[in-house]
């Protein structure tokens, strides 16, 4: 009985996906046809990039808002590149990540600004940046090179899409870097209690910028597969991505205040995310305006679940 | 047993001119428990503070294991063998027990961190010492006792050599005292010393093995605990000869007064253990007793910060629930606690502000605050209480301790309370702002208001009250009044308490 408890505390996010699961077969016979779910998963795959890069910082007790904007301007340098060297478009927005997110982990840890404000800002910027670069139109280049163009589109045995292998490879190895790498730790370490971490001789400055670091690259990934994907790289993708990946994040059983959270956890968070858009484009019940009305109660429900639990857990200690 | 493990020759420390810790002599032996013992301000958590790397001494030089060393971080001293096990614990409370215990040294296979390997060990370490613990749990799922052994489990496979053990029983209940002395012995017979703060004199006398005692920051010597009686170890600490003792306030007769307030039976485990006691009006009512007596902890409950396990509170003869500080004020109780910087003053905030804050319901009228009474009320007690201030404009963090501290006195004088609870009110103010606010206690106490006076100073206490309630590990061990108060009798009382 404790056993089945515990397991239920640790793995709320997993009851939701099958609630959600459960109610997109009811809505719709056809939503769990080996092309929907394939649908399903690609557009997970692209949401999911930000959460488990998202997952990182959280887990230091940082935010990051930039992501919805360098979502963006990956996909603008990987197609301009892509014109001229297919390496440097594959590389190029990669490191472009690593440099913003690198700026941002300097921002809130060197000088302490609050992540807030310096990702708003970080977000902005770039957001301003990629409108001036696509002079404020939709970015399209004459002709886009093939293995661009496979990155987000091509598919092993008609259901099983590149994006979908890449992320749950990608996915696996931030689970091994969180479990089985010193960094990983850290970053557990220093959102969990940054005196301690200080005082154990965890440097609180490479945690926090690699965490960073980290969370944009992988955005980057996911913004680049968006991009080959649609095949336009639009001044406005990924706009209000950053509040989707944190709740996918938060969903999957992370604390904001840092410290708490599994990748596994994030993985299952985005497919919720990711069946709610898609249940909600399938049916006809509710008009789409009342998607986003959907989304907020849900996520509002679940929390309160969790809240629920850890208060109800914590009341009894063992001695 | 007569290897030192520690010696401490001549050290020195000052802050902004004032010696904190002034020519400090002390050694260690390997494997004996030592207790530092001192009140307020006699330099303990100085000294721990330059053993560990967070301070640096001005001069004076520190042996470990028979090598002078100086050490800069927190981490260096851990790495040379000395850890300190604080009550508010340094560890991460949502990851494992084991990963506590090995952070930082974390066992590696040929992929990563090895897990198994790593629950494998902390557990064997774990029940080596016969402890219960599950290690692949999450600390923060045991108690603080069980947290503080996983501590010094954790500081002793980081090879720590000497344990420095910061008050860590003040939040622990007796079984968890046991368990705790229990894991201390076992690590003694490991040759590790320790060094053991403690306000628990019970404490002290069954588990250390010598005595050093500070004061105002200096040695005040090392005994052998069986050479020192509780009562001789009190004077060292405590007594002060050259401080004038005779009482200001008149013998008075309360017997006819009503009582103002009373407490009944007021209890929560560990730090106050049924305390009774009621208050006339008019009196002033002092509670002496070591640190971590449960002096504060029961002004605490009293006024609503925190919550009793059970117990009883009347004002004026009638039953008040209080729940939180605003249920108190409204019963008619103010209280002057012994943070000022961080639980009185808005130190940003201007003087005038500081002190109304507490009064702007009856300055306001229909949810406006009537901007000129609230000057008015600010500037009144500004020049009765002669505070030294540029103008009610002023940023209260730019007074002085004692001017900041008759601000705060303004604020509850204003809202006429009928008990005011004094928090160690002359704490880091110079003398002659001293005698001012004792003198503001009289005032208090002619103006028909009850006081309860909680003081470390024990001149202060007999110089200014009425009756006074001594108080030991959460226990009322006596009760002086009148004539019978002295500095004396009050540590008589402390150690053997006091038929009445």
């Amino acid at each position: 009985m404790n056993k089945i408890k515990s397991f239920f505390s640790n793995n709320i996010a997993l009851v939701g996906l099958l609630i959600v699961l459960l109610v997109g077969v009811c809505v719709q016979r056809t939503f769990v046809s080996p092309e929907n779910l394939c649908n399903l998963l690609r557009s997970a795959s692209l949401m999911g990039f930000i959460g488990i890069g998202m997952t990182f910082v959280v887990l230091c007790g940082s935010i990051d808002l930039s992501v919805a904007s360098v979502f963006a301007l990956s996909g603008y340098l990987m197609l301009n590149l892509s014109q001229y060297n297919i390496v440097l478009a594959l590389l190029v927005p990669l490191l472009a990540g690593a440099v913003v997110g690198f700026v941002n982990g300097v921002l809130v840890e060197k000088l302490s600004i609050p992540a807030f404000i310096a990702t708003l800002a970080t977000q902005m910027f770039i957001r301003g940046l990629v409108q001036m670069l696509c002079s404020q139109e939709t970015y399209k280049v004459e002709s886009v090179p093939v293995p661009i163009l496979a990155l987000g589109r091509l598919t092993f045995g008609r259901i099983l899409p590149l994006p979908l292998i890449l992320f749950v490879t990608a996915t696996l190895i931030v689970a091994f870097i969180l479990n089985r790498r010193f960094i990983g730790r850290s970053m557990y370490i220093v959102g969990g209690n940054l005196e301690a971490a200080n005082m154990m001789g965890v440097s609180v400055p490479r945690t926090m910028i690699s965490a960073h670091v980290l969370c944009s690259v992988l955005t980057c990934i996911g913004g680049m597969i968006y991009t080959s994907r649609v095949g336009v790289a639009s001044p406005l993708a990924g706009t209000g991505y950053e509040m989707y990946a944190i709740a996918a994040v938060v969903l999957g059983g992370a604390k904001l205040t840092g410290g708490v959270g599994k990748v596994s956890g994030t993985f299952i968070g985005t497919l919720i995310m990711s069946s709610f858009s898609n249940i909600f484009s399938m049916q006809n019940i509710l008009s789409a305006v009342w998607s986003d009305v959907v989304v907020g109660s849900v996520l509002l429900i679940v929390i309160m679940v969790q809240a629920v639990v850890t208060l109800y857990s914590k009341g009894k200690k063992e001695a | 047993m007569s290897e030192n493990i520690l010696e401490v020759r001549g050290l020195t420390k000052e802050f902004a001119g004032v010696r904190a810790l002034d020519n400090i002599e002390f050694s260690v032996e390997k494997g004996e428990i030592h207790a530092l013992m001192g009140e307020n301000g006699a330099g303990k958590s100085t000294l721990i503070k330059i053993l560990t790397g967070l301070y640096k001494a001005d001069s004076g030089k520190i042996i470990f294991q028979g090598e002078e060393r100086k050490f800069t971080t927190v981490l260096s001293a851990q790495k040379a063998g000395i850890s300190t096990i604080y009550q508010e614990l340094n560890m991460i409370p949502y990851l494992t027990v084991s990963e506590n215990i090995f952070l930082g040294h974390y066992p590696y296979n040929r992929t990563g961190i090895d897990w198994k390997k790593m629950h494998e060990d902390a557990q064997a370490l774990i029940d080596e010492l016969g402890v219960d613990i599950d290690v692949k749990k999450p600390l923060n799922n045991y108690s603080t006792a069980k947290q503080q052994i996983i501590s010094i489990i954790r500081a002793v496979n980081f090879n720590s050599r000497l344990l420095i053990m910061d008050e860590p029983t003040s939040s622990l209940d007796s079984n968890e005292v046991e368990i705790l002395f229990g894991i201390m012995d076992k690590m003694k017979e490991k040759g590790v010393s320790m060094i053991f703060i403690s306000h628990r004199l019970d404490e002290v006398y069954k588990k250390c093995d010598r005595i050093t005692v500070l004061k105002d920051g200096r040695y005040m010597g090392t005994w052998k605990t069986e050479d020192l009686s509780e009562y001789e170890l009190l004077k060292t600490m405590l007594g002060k000869k050259e401080v004038k003792l005779e009482r200001t306030l008149p013998i008075r007769d309360f017997s006819d007064k009503e009582d103002v307030l009373e407490v009944k039976n007021l209890i929560r485990v560990p730090y106050v253990n049924n305390v009774s006691f009621r208050i006339k009006k008019g009196e002033i009512l002092g509670l002496a007793g070591l640190l971590g007596a449960g002096r504060t902890e029961t002004a605490r409950i009293i006024f609503g910060c925190d919550h009793p396990d059970s117990g009883e509170i009347y004002v004026e003869g009638e039953r008040v629930k209080i729940k939180s500080p605003e249920d108190a004020i409204h019963a008619g109780l103010a209280f002057c606690t012994e943070n000022r910087r961080e639980e009185g003053i808005f130190p940003d905030v201007t003087v005038q502000n500081n002190l109304t804050i507490c009064s702007l319901d009856q300055l306001s009228k229909n949810g406006f605050i009537n901007a000129k009474k609230r000057r008015q009320l600010s500037d009144d007690y500004i020049q009765k209480l002669l505070i030294k201030t540029t103008g009610g404009e002023q940023l209260i963090k730019n007074l002085s301790g004692g001017n900041q501290q008759k601000v705060i006195l303004s604020r509850w004088m204003a809202i006429h309370p009928k008990v005011i609870i004094l928090d160690e009110p002359t704490r880091g103010i110079d003398v002659g702002a001293k005698a001012e606010i004792e003198k503001l206690i009289h005032d208090f106490s002619d103006n028909g208001i009850s006081v309860l006076f909680i003081s470390s100073e024990m001149a202060e206490l007999v110089r200014n009250c009425d009756r006074i309630l001594v108080l030991r590990d959460g226990k009322i061990m006596g009760e002086l009044a009148g004539e019978e108060i002295s500095e004396k009798s009050i540590m008589e009382t402390i150690v053997t308490g006091k038929e009445k």
